[in-house]
C-alpha cells in the first residue's frame, strides 16, 4: 500500500474560523473547563453551596481509607475483570457460529445486534423483570430443572454473593454483580458483528492452505482466524475498559440507586454521583473521578503494551 | 512420487454450473503436466478436485494407485501453491515453512533440517525471520514454493503461481520451476492460462475448454498436430489463420477452394482421408510462419501462390507481422524482417501447403491430424533415471 502524498499546505481563509469556533467553544466550555476544574476541585472541600476551600491532598488521603470507596473500587475492578473477558469470548464464539454456512444467518445477525439498540434504561428495567427471583423469566426457565431436585433458583439482584452452590439452603447462587455482568454481556452482539465482518475478510485461500497443511478446525481458528481478529479484539478490549469503568445507569436503576444489596453492585461512578450530588462533597467526588481516570488510563496503557506484542496488524 | 489418474471426473457446482463435464487423464510419476485454457474453462476446478478442496461430483481420482475421492486434502500427500501465495501473514517465513510439519508433529530436528534445505534451494536464508508483508512478490512466491517443498509431497499442484509477478520475474521463476522439477523429480500439475508458460514448462499439456479436455500432448505435438480448431487457435501467437472454403477432388489430388482465387493443393498423404469430404464446408488452417512474401521466401517443396493486399505491417526487428486481406479472407503472415512489404500494396505470397490443416467446419475436428486426442506420457520420462 502506497501512502498518498499530502497536498501542499495552504493557509485557510479567515472565514474558516466561523465553522471551527462553535465547536471549539463547546469543547472549551463543556469538556476542557470541567476537566481542569474537577482537577482543581479535587484538592478542595467544596459543598457547591459555599465557595471551595483548599485542603491539599486531604481528599485523596481520605479516599485511601474510605471502606465504601475501596469496596466500590473492588466492585468496579471485579466487574471489569468478569465482563470484559466473558464478553470477548462470547462475542468471538457468536461470530464463529454465525460465520458457519447455516441458513438464516441474516436473522441471527439482526437478533444478536438488537440488544445494542435497546436504550440502557429500557434494558435495565427489562432485566429487572427477567431476573425477578419470584416470577422472572430466568427463574421460570430454571424451576422445572431445579424443583425436582429440591433446589431453589438464584435470587439474582437480591443476593450479595457471586456464583456457586449454597448446600445449606439448597440454592444456586448467582448474585447481583454477576447479574450485572450478564446484562453487559447481553449487549456484546455489536462486538460479535465486528468480529464476524473481520472473519469474512479472511482470504479463502488461507483456509485452504491451512487445510492442506493439515490444520484441524481448532488449528485454523488458533493460527488463521485469531491472528486476523486480534487487532479488533484489542480495540474492543480498550473500548470495553473505558466503558465498563463508567457503567452507572444499569446498577443505579436496578438497585433503586442503592448499589445493593450490601454494596454488592456499588460501582465507582455511583460513589462519585452520591458524593457529588447527594452528600454535597464535590471535591471528594472529583478526587474519586481522577482516581477512576488514572485507573482507566493505566489499564488502557497496559492493554496497548500487551497488544503491541500480541496483535498482528495487516498492511501498515 | 506418484502418478495421478482421473477417470471420467465431473464437477457440477451447487447452483448447477457444469464446471468440468468430463475429464480423464493419466499423469505419470515425475511428470510435469500443465493444464491450460481460457478463463472459466475449469482448470482450477480440476486442480482443486485433485487437491481435495472441491468435492468430485462423479468419476474417480487416484493418487499413487489409491482412490482419494473421500480422502481429506491433508492425507492426499500433495502440496499446493496458490496464485495469491496464501502465506500466513502473522508468521515469519520460518514459521510459514514449518507450520505444516509442526502440525504433523514431526521431530524438531527433522523440521529444522527440511526448512534449512528448502531455504537453501530457494535462496530464502536471509529472509527466514521476516513476515510476508516485508517481502517482495517474487520472494513471497518462493516462500509459498518452500512451504510446498518442505512437505516432500508425492505431487505438487500449482494454480497460476506466477500470474501476480511482473514479466521479467515470471521468466526467471519459470526457469527456476523447471530446475526445481528436475531436482525434486516429483509429479507436478500446473494450471495457467499463459501458453508460453505451458509450452516451456510442460512435459505434456492438457488443453481445456468449456469444461472438457480438448487435447493432451507434448508441446511440439500440440503445436504441429492440433486435434481441433480450438486447440489450433489457442496455441501459437499470432494465432493460426483460418480460411473458409470447400474441398474438391481434382486430377492433382484434393484441393482446398476458398474463393477470391485461393486454391491450395493438399498433400497426397491426406488424400484418402479428405476424399470423402469433397463438397463439404471446411476451414483451412495455416500458421502465420507458413505464409511468406514470395521474393524473400525459403523454398517450400509444396507451396501455393496467392495475392493479397497489405493492411498493416508490424516490424518486430527479427521479423515482420503482415496483416493481409483479400475478398472474405483476413489473415496474418510472419515474414522475413527485410521483405519488401508496405501497407496498401498488393503482394505475392507463398503458402506452405505441407503444413496446412483442414478442419471440419461443423464440429471443428482437424481432418489432417496425425495423432490421437490423448497421448500418454513419453515412456522415457516415466521410467526412473
Ligand atoms: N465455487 C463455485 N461455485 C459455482 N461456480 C463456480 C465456483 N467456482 C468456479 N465456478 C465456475 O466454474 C467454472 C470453472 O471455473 P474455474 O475456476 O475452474 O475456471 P478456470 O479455468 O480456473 O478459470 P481462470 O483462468 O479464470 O482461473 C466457471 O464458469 C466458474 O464461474
Ligand atoms: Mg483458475
Amino acid at each position: 500500500m502506497s501512502t498518498p502524498s499530502a497536498p501542499p499546505y495552504r493557509r485557510p481563509p479567515p472565514r474558516a474560523w466561523a465553522f471551527v469556533v462553535p465547536w471549539l467553544l463547546g469543547l472549551l466550555v463543556f469538556t476542557l473547563y470541567p476537566f481542569a476544574a474537577s482537577f482543581a476541585y479535587s484538592f478542595t472541600e467544596y459543598s457547591v453551596l459555599r465557595p471551595p476551600e483548599p485542603v491539599g491532598l486531604a481528599n485523596y488521603a481520605e479516599l485511601s481509607g474510605d471502606p465504601i470507596f475501596l469496596r466500590a473500587l473492588y466492585n468496579t475492578l471485579l466487574f471489569a475483570a468478569l465482563s470484559i473477558p466473558v464478553g470477548v469470548l462470547i462475542a468471538v464464539g457468536l461470530a464463529k457460529a454465525l460465520h458457519a454456512p447455516i441458513r438464516g444467518t441474516t436473522f441471527y445477525r439482526a437478533a444478536i445486534y438488537v440488544p445494542h439498540l435497546v436504550p440502557t434504561v429500557a434494558s435495565a428495567i427489562l432485566w429487572m423483570w427477567m431476573l425477578n427471583p419470584d416470577n422472572g423469566l430466568l427463574t421460570s426457565v430454571m424451576r422445572p430443572f431445579l424443583d425436582p431436585l429440591g433446589w431453589k433458583a438464584p435470587s439474582f439482584m437480591q443476593d450479595d454473593r457471586l456464583v456457586g452452590l449454597d448446600f445449606k439452603n439448597r440454592q444456586v447462587i448467582f448474585g447481583a454483580l454477576p447479574s450485572l455482568v450478564l446484562l453487559s454481556v447481553w449487549g456484546c452482539g455489536q462486538m460479535a458483528i465486528v468480529y464476524l465482518a473481520k472473519l469474512q475478510d479472511v482470504p479463502q485461500d488461507l483456509y485452504e492452505a491451512a487445510r492442506l497443511d493439515g490444520a484441524g478446525s481448532w488449528d485454523v481458528f488458533r493460527h488463521v482466524e485469531l491472528p486476523q481478529l486480534s487487532p479488533v479484539i484489542l480495540f474492543n478490549v480498550v473500548m470495553a475498559i473505558i466503558g465498563t469503568f463508567q457503567v452507572f445507569a444499569e446498577p443505579y436503576i436496578m438497585t433503586g440507586g442503592q448499589g445493593g444489596p450490601n454494596y454488592a453492585t456499588y460501582l465507582l461512578p455511583m460513589f462519585i454521583y452520591d458524593h457529588a450530588f447527594d452528600y454535597h462533597r464535590m471535591g471528594y467526588a472529583c478526587a474519586a473521578s481522577w482516581i477512576l481516570f488514572g485507573l482507566i488510563a493505566l489499564l488502557t496503557l497496559i492493554a496497548f503494551r500487551i497488544g503491541q506484542r500480541r496483535v498482528y496488524y495487516a498492511g501498515a | 512420487m506418484a502418478d495421478v489418474v482421473l477417470k471420467h471426473v465431473r464437477k457440477v457446482y451447487p447452483g448447477g454450473v457444469d464446471a468440468v463435464k468430463e475429464a480423464s487423464l493419466e499423469i505419470a510419476d515425475r511428470e510435469f503436466v500443465v493444464l491450460v485454457g481460457p478463463s472459466g474453462c475449469g482448470k482450477s476446478t480440476t486442480l482443486r478436485m485433485i487437491a481435495g478442496l472441491e468435492e468430485i461430483s462423479a468419476g474417480t481420482i487416484a493418487i499413487d494407485g489409491r482412490v482419494v475421492n473421500d480422502v481429506p486434502p491433508k492425507d492426499r500427500d500433495i502440496a499446493m501453491v496458490f496464485q495469491n501465495y496464501a502465506l500466513y501473514p502473522h508468521m515469519t517465513v520460518q514459521e510459514n515453512l514449518s507450520f505444516g510439519l509442526r502440525l504433523r508433529k514431526l521431530p524438531q530436528e527433522q523440521i529444522d533440517a527440511r526448512v534449512r534445505e528448502a531455504a537453501q534451494i530457494l535462496g530464502l536464508h536471509d529472509l527466514l525471520q521476516r513476515t510476508p508483508k516485508a517481502l517482495s512478490g517474487g520472494q513471497r512466491q518462493r516462500v509459498a514454493l518452500g512451504r510446498a517443498i518442505v512437505r516432500q509431497p508425492a505431487a505438487f499442484l500449482f494454480d497460476e503461481p506466477l500470474s501476480n509477478l511482473d514479466a521479467k520475474l515470471r521468466v526467471e521463476m519459470r526457469v527456476e520451476l523447471n530446475k526445481l522439477h528436475q531436482r525434486l523429480a516429483t509429479t507436478m500439475i500446473y494450471v495457467t492460462h499463459d501458453q508460453i508458460e505451458a509450452m516451456t514448462l510442460g512435459d505434456r499439456i492438457v488443453i481445456m475448454s468449456a469444461g472438457e479436455i480438448q487435447q493432451v500432448a507434448s508441446p511440439l505435438v500440440l503445436y504441429d498436430e492440433p486435434y481441433n480448431a480450438f486447440v489450433a487457435g489457442f496455441i501459437g501467437t499470432p494465432a493460426m489463420n483460418f480460411f473458409e472454403g470447400t474441398l474438391e477432388n481434382a486430377a492433382q489430388g484434393v484441393v482446398f477452394v476458398g474463393g477470391s482465387g485461393l486454391r491450395v493443393n493438399l498433400p497426397d498423404e491426406f488424400a484418402a482421408r479428405l476424399k470423402d469430404h469433397a463438397g463439404s464446408a471446411v476451414r483451412l488452417g495455416l500458421r502465420p510462419e507458413h505464409i511468406a512474401e514470395r521474393t524473400s521466401a525459403r523454398p517450400w517443396p509444396q507451396a501455393a501462390s496467392y495475392r493479397a493486399r497489405v493492411e498493416v505491417v508490424e516490424s518486430l526487428g527479427n521479423e515482420q507481422l503482415v496483416y493481409l486481406a483479400e475478398g472474405p479472407h483476413r489473415f496474418v503472415a510472419k515474414v522475413d524482417a527485410h521483405a519488401p512489404v508496405a501497407a496498401g500494396q498488393q503482394i505475392e505470397l507463398l503458402l506452405n501447403a505441407a503444413r496446412a490443416h483442414v478442419f471440419d467446419a461443423a464440429d471443428g475436428r482437424n481432418l489432417t491430424c496425425r495423432v490421437e486426442r490423448h497421448l500418454p506420457a513419453a515412456s522415457e520420462k516415466a521410467a526412473p533415471a
